[in-house]
């Protein structure tokens, strides 16, 4: 468009000064301009209404024992155990006394084709009311998962298979004691296919839309019992 | 515009119907779209190195075993495909991980067992010009004891598109099965 500087009697008829025109005014300024036309066009029928509010669903109400398929596995959280310490679980408590270990002891099945990382479930998907977000020393309070049989560290759960998994927490001493009810919210992951933009096979991927609720009643037992330690 | 002639008119419906043909042959010879982002595949094949980008592996030995042990007292019964192998970086130690080490069986892609201890991980940094000796074992179904499975290794752990990965194919009905067997640490190569 703006190649050739129009010359002479040219540049006196109404086209070229539009074309001229146009030449001179920023692109940003036409967009600018047709949104601003756009939203007040709106604003005359009462503006634009406001996104639906994503449906809030009710959670699934569990007991002990139950399994719950999120989609992409199948979680049954069985017991919650407090200790004050749990060798082989990845979760060391303050060695002051202010800490013990809370142990939440689930099933997690597989289903899927690929490896499925127990550490990224326990932490996105796994919330228990009430849990604080800080240690008592500032460090960030985090879940660590663990296998019941060989006491492997933020294990995977390879394809078909079924495993037991200690989740456990630091928690401060007196938060829980025995007989409370420890609230748990478990969420599902949303399956995610791309269509427009790259290809591929679809994936699980935030966000985590708590599905399904579980009371469990706190069992104490004490200073610790003994564990099989794998290594 | 005045009539052509008939030869001339037959030659343009040739013409025609070739280029509608030619057309046809390309579309039938254009890789799918996701061609271009494919891995750069290398097969290998037992006791012969496989060469990819900056990754040379020699596949050793594959054998299945009923229970496994480490050498640091760790054990377990399962179905195990112990797969033995070296492995050296090329020309860079920067990335030179196996990050990316599966045995797919059918869809299902099994990824080393993180069970066995870490000396025991096929998923070690690799030297240039060193070659390590490596045992990857994958734990799998009873089901998928008998069936036809592909090792893949490359650098890559999340994307493998547009890296190398060397593959090898294995008819796990076919290999030795060990009651026990034992997972050594990786070590240099000898």
């Amino acid at each position: 468009m703006s190649g050739e500087r129009p010359q002479g009697r040219e540049r006196r008829t109404p086209a070229t000064w539009i074309r001229v025109a146009a030449d001179k005014v920023p692109p940003k300024w036409v967009t600018v301009s047709a949104v601003a036309l756009f939203l007040a066009g709106t604003a005359a029928f009462g503006g634009l209404a406001d996104a639906p509010a994503a449906a809030e669903k009710p959670l699934t109400p569990l007991e002990p024992g139950d399994a719950h398929d999120t989609g992409e596995l199948k979680v049954t959280l069985d017991r919650a155990v407090l200790i004050d310490t749990l060798d082989g679980s990845g979760t060391y408590p303050l060695d002051d006394g202010s800490e013990r270990v809370l142990a939440v002891l689930a099933t997690i099945e597989n289903p899927g084709n690929e490896a499925l990382d127990t550490l990224s479930f326990a932490t996105d998907q796994i919330a228990v009311t009430g849990m604080p977000t800080e240690r008592p020393d500032g460090r960030a309070l985090e879940v660590s998962t663990a296998r019941l049989d060989d006491a492997t560290i933020s294990p995977v759960i390879q394809p078909g298979f079924s495993v037991e998994i200690a989740l456990t927490w630091p928690v401060p001493r007196d938060l829980w004691r025995a007989d409370d009810e420890l609230h748990l919210t478990i969420s599902d992951l949303t399956w995610f296919e791309p269509t427009f933009l790259g290809d591929g096979p679809g994936f699980w991927t935030e966000p985590a839309v708590p599905a399904a609720e579980i009371d469990l009643v706190v069992e104490d037992v004490g200073a610790g019992v003994e564990t099989e330690d794998a290594q | 515009m005045s009539p052509a002639p008939r030869v001339g008119s037959l030659a343009q419906w040739a013409a025609g119907l070739g280029l509608v043909a030619l057309a046809w042959g390309v579309i039938a010879v254009t890789p799918g779209d996701d061609f271009a982002d494919q891995p750069f595949v290398t097969q290998a094949r037992i006791d012969e190195p496989a060469e990819g980008r900056n990754l040379r592996i020699t596949v050793l030995d594959a054998r299945r075993a009923d229970h496994v042990s480490d050498e640091r007292g760790w054990s377990a019964d399962g179905t195990w495909v112990l797969v033995s192998f070296e492995a050296e970086a090329l020309s860079s130690e920067k990335d030179s991980t196996l990050s990316r080490a599966l045995l797919r069986i059918g869809d299902r892609a099994y990824t080393v067992s993180d069970r066995p201890s870490v000396g025991a991980d096929a998923r070690t940094h690799l030297a240039v010009g060193v070659p390590k000796l490596l045992t990857a074992a994958f734990e799998i179904l009873d089901e998928d004891a008998d069936a036809q499975a592909t090792l893949e290794l490359g650098f890559a752990k999340y994307d493998a598109r547009l890296d190398s990965e060397i593959r090898l194919a294995l008819d796990l009905a076919e290999l030795d099965v060990d009651d026990t067997a034992e997972i050594p640490d990786g070590r240099w190569a000898e």
